[in-house]
């Protein structure tokens, strides 16, 4: 700053290089996670994909037989995709009247000091290691299962009890949220309509937060098929389609993480080609949720703030 | 009020009460049961000691250490970026297409599972750029799976400076880089250190991604290079392959005290920090 | 062709012809002509919604930080056109700003006012500290805080935080001075503080003040104008504008207060 210079030409750019290339640096830091999702899409399929092409999409996705270390090996991924699938669809089922509970109860019925000392404790639940709550899975669970229910007790049925109780946190923070946001003025106008509490959650502040639950759980269902170390220790590791709840299985994560170790190069492809498979589910996962956040976008079409 | 709608009324609110009560007696069946079977096993020798099967020494020590090496390499590499990402997001993009691809990334990357950026590493910073199963190659695909966490609450933390300091010093002829290094990053400093604190807690608890990435042996790691068993990969190591309840539970509770302290020092200062806003 | 224009008496610090202001679809500012003339106080007046602020936010180009933003139209500060031959930057400099809501810093009061100096880069500490003092006193708040250089901002009240504002934007000298409705957060007393110091400030300083407060308007203006709809209605002397208006709509707005 020139002091008493106030009479010259304003006409005047301070070198400002510095400026530029460091939002550049800003840039190409942004820019990282598409670089990422980039080479984690392009590696994985590079590797996994040939290994798929050579035994067949259909033989590999629709096989019944996992077998690659004998003389005539068979690598059909099926059993899995049923075990992911039945395993996750499980969980959500019990996971959603629980969690949708729990966060109604944080939203509206819980008194503000109870709900601040159930908060931590939600986040506590999603804290915990996932190989933590395998391995209480491994040692309390199953034994239960395994003597009041029979069988094994490494089932299907302790995947689902497990994999329930660590996508409740997601379903129960999202839900809350959405809940949350519902405008105060639809509420109190249930009010004013005479509706008593829960028939305002039940009727308004429900279907009003619906997208925010609906994406809620459907985080919850991409959490469950990705989950890796808890459902390896519980599930008893068995390529075949349960006919129970008590038998064992085997999902699709589990079948990479347990083989990885000793597998051979083809082998090893095969695996990352599961990894391509559990890759398209998330992918759909991801697609839904873009579906449904794109919808809740719509109703937030107002003039920005500035102007109001 | 009709009677039967009073009673219905209750009815739903008993339902509510009771599914949130087994979700709450569920977690503390969990933290009792470590802390019943894990706390008298918890020594200073455990703590301390190698781990060495033959010699029949099970400490935890140098997981605990490659876990703190893991840590410290991520959050720098981690935090440096997001930070940086976040910025450009809060401070410089005007909507346009690289900001909807970055953000169409940054959401797909937030949907990834663990396991696939365990494939992804063991590929591509394991054997494409050659750095073995080492602490550098976990580090930098850990970096990866927490940098969609850390630039959206990044973000969040900096759009939540309040505007008017920012017009204030725009109105002084600062420039937007001046604007950020003096306004806007002190001000949201305190809730940007909490963000760190959740990421070192969810460092600290992965495992799949580890597991493909900084191996599996028990030494003290000596650099960067070398590789490493973290805490939680011992947890499960310890589960697949030795029957040894008491130790495992030791190791799992170490690792869920150490987490939960993290959650309690970021509720405490997210209490204070929303505290002061008021 | 002379850009300046003489105004009763007054030399034209600021021209402004056929401004047009847009956020995205948004047409913010209609066609504004005005003439802003130098060591006097513009008071522009209107009711809330009507431009007035982003009005100003155009004069030191605050507004082309919002996302979709267009202006078209010709400034001049000093013959000088403010959006082509001016970086945006060194305009903010030389146009200061004090905004609705009292907004110092998070930081001690001397830093606040010593925040601007820094920018433009004096690090000298006996330096500073004088641009500190000056700019305190030209506010009339030096004697308040002199003994509490060090303290918090926010520690101040309303009506010495908008204080320590203007002393803030006059450290790093400017030669106009906008103020956005700087009194409608305050308590008469504290108002009152405020519009001697613009009287004051005026010998200095070209100076313009937004207000939906037409009796403020009248006490400290030297030359108003009339907001409506993102346009100007009607712009003159007090007398014209406030007091004995011929336009119907400033009647209305004027009888309404």
């Amino acid at each position: 700053m020139r002091r008493g210079g106030q009479d010259r030409l304003l006409i005047k750019t301070r070198n400002r290089k510095w400026e530029k290339v460091i939002e550049i640096l800003f840039l190409l830091s942004a820019l990282i996670s598409v670089f990422s999702l980039t080479a984690i899409t392009v590696y994985l399929f590079a590797k996994g994909f040939p290994a798929i092409w050579e035994i067949g999409i259909m033989n590999f996705i629709f096989g019944m037989e996992w077998n690659p270390t004998a003389d005539n090996p068979s690598y059909g991924i099926f059993p899995m995709i049923y075990a992911s699938a039945a395993g996750t669809v499980g969980a959500v089922f019990l996971s959603v009247p629980v969690g949708l509970s729990a966060a109604v109860l944080l939203a509206a019925v819980a008194p503000p000091s109870l709900a601040n000392f159930l908060r931590p404790c939600v986040d506590l639940m999603s804290g915990i290691p996932s190989v933590v709550y395998g391995y209480f899975g491994l040692t309390v669970i199953v034994p239960l299962i395994s003597e009041y229910l029979g069988g094994p007790g490494n089932s299907l049925l302790a995947v689902i009890v497990l994999l329930s109780v660590m996508i409740l946190p997601t379903i129960i923070k999202i839900s809350e949220n959405s809940l949350r946001t519902v405008p105060v003025e639809i509420i109190q106008g249930s009010y004013a309509l005479g509706a008593a509490k829960m028939e305002t959650v039940l009727k308004v502040m429900i279907p009003a937060a619906g997208s925010g639950i609906l994406s809620s759980i459907v985080l919850g269902i991409g959490r469950a098929i990705g989950e890796t170390m808890a459902v390896i220790l519980v599930c008893g590791n068995a390529a075949q389609i349960p006919r129970s709840v008590l038998d064992m299985v085997r999902p699709m994560t589990a079948n990479i993480a347990l083989e990885m170790s000793y597998a051979d190069p083809f082998h090893e492809s095969v695996l990352f080609g599961t990894g391509v498979v559990l890759f398209m589910f998330i992918a759909a996962v991801n697609i839904v949720i873009n579906v449904l956040s794109g919808n809740a976008a719509k109703f937030k079409d107002k003039p920005p703030h500035y102007l109001l | 009020m009709p009677y039967w709608r009073k009673c219905k009324d209750f009815a739903v609110k008993i339902i509510i009460w009771l599914f949130s009560l087994a979700a709450l007696a569920f977690l503390f069946w969990i933290l009792s049961d470590l802390i019943i079977k894990g706390l008298p096993n918890i020594t200073f020798d455990y703590i301390t000691s190698e781990y060495n099967e033959y010699k029949g020494i099970n400490g935890i020590a140098p997981m605990i250490v490659t876990t703190l090496w893991i840590i410290s390499v991520t959050l720098i590499i981690s935090g440096v970026t997001g930070v940086f990402a976040a910025v450009y997001l809060a401070e410089y993009s005007r909507p346009g297409p690289i900001v909807s691809v970055i953000r169409f990334a940054l959401e797909s990357l937030t949907g990834i599972p663990s396991i696939i950026y365990g494939l992804f590493g063991y590929i591509f910073f394991k054997s494409i750029l050659k750095l073995g199963f080492s602490i550098l190659s976990a580090s930098l695909t850990l970096a990866v799976m927490v940098l969609p966490f850390v630039i959206r609450s990044t973000e969040n933390a900096l759009r939540s400076v309040n505007r008017l300091y920012r017009d204030g010093s725009f109105a002084l002829g600062a420039t937007k880089l001046y604007t950020v290094m003096n306004i806007t990053l002190p001000c949201a400093a305190p809730r940007i250190i909490t963000v760190m604190l959740l990421t070192v807690g969810r460092i600290a608890g992965e495992t799949a991604a580890v597991y493909f990435t900084a191996g599996t042996v028990y030494r003290y790691p000596e650099g960067i290079m070398s590789s490493g068993r973290t805490l939680s990969v011992h947890i499960y190591m310890l589960a697949k392959e030795t029957g040894n309840y008491d130790e495992t539970y030791a190791a799992a509770l170490v690792l869920v005290i150490f987490i939960s302290l993290i959650h309690f020092i970021v509720n405490t200062a997210s209490r204070v920090i929303n505290a002061e806003r008021i | 062709m002379t850009l300046t224009k003489e105004y009763h008496g007054y030399h034209n610090k600021i021209i402004v012809k056929r401004l047009n202001t847009y956020f995205n679809e948004y047409h913010a500012l209609k066609d504004v002509n005005v003439e802003i003339p130098a060591n006097a106080i513009t008071v522009l007046i209107g009711p809330s919604g009507c431009g007035k602020s982003t009005f100003l936010k155009t004069l030191n180009r605050m507004n082309e930080l919002e996302p979709g933003c267009r202006t078209t139209g010709i400034v001049t500060l000093d013959g000088i056109d403010v959006f082509h031959r001016i970086d945006a930057v060194e305009l903010r400099r030389k146009v200061g700003m004090v905004f609705q809501k009292p907004n110092p810093f998070p930081m001690s009061i001397y830093d606040n006012v010593a925040y601007g100096p820094k920018i433009h880069g004096i690090k000298k500490k006996t330096v500073l500290e004088k641009i500190v003092e000056e700019s305190l006193r030209k506010a009339a708040l030096w004697n308040e805080v002199k003994d509490r250089l060090k303290k918090s901002a926010e520690s101040l009240s309303g009506g010495q935080q908008q204080r320590l504002c203007i002393a803030r934007a006059l450290a790093v000298e400017p030669e106009v001075l906008l103020m956005d409705e700087p009194t409608s957060s305050l308590d008469p007393v504290s108002t009152e503080k405020i519009e001697q110091l613009c009287i004051l400030l005026k010998n200095e300083y070209t100076i313009i003040i937004t207000t939906h407060n037409i009796q403020q308007a009248i006490r400290i203006s030297d030359k108003a104008a009339f907001f409506l709809n993102g346009t100007i209605i009607g712009s003159g002397s007090p007398e014209k504008i406030l007091i004995n208006p011929k336009d119907i709509r400033i009647r209305g707005f004027i009888s309404v207060i």
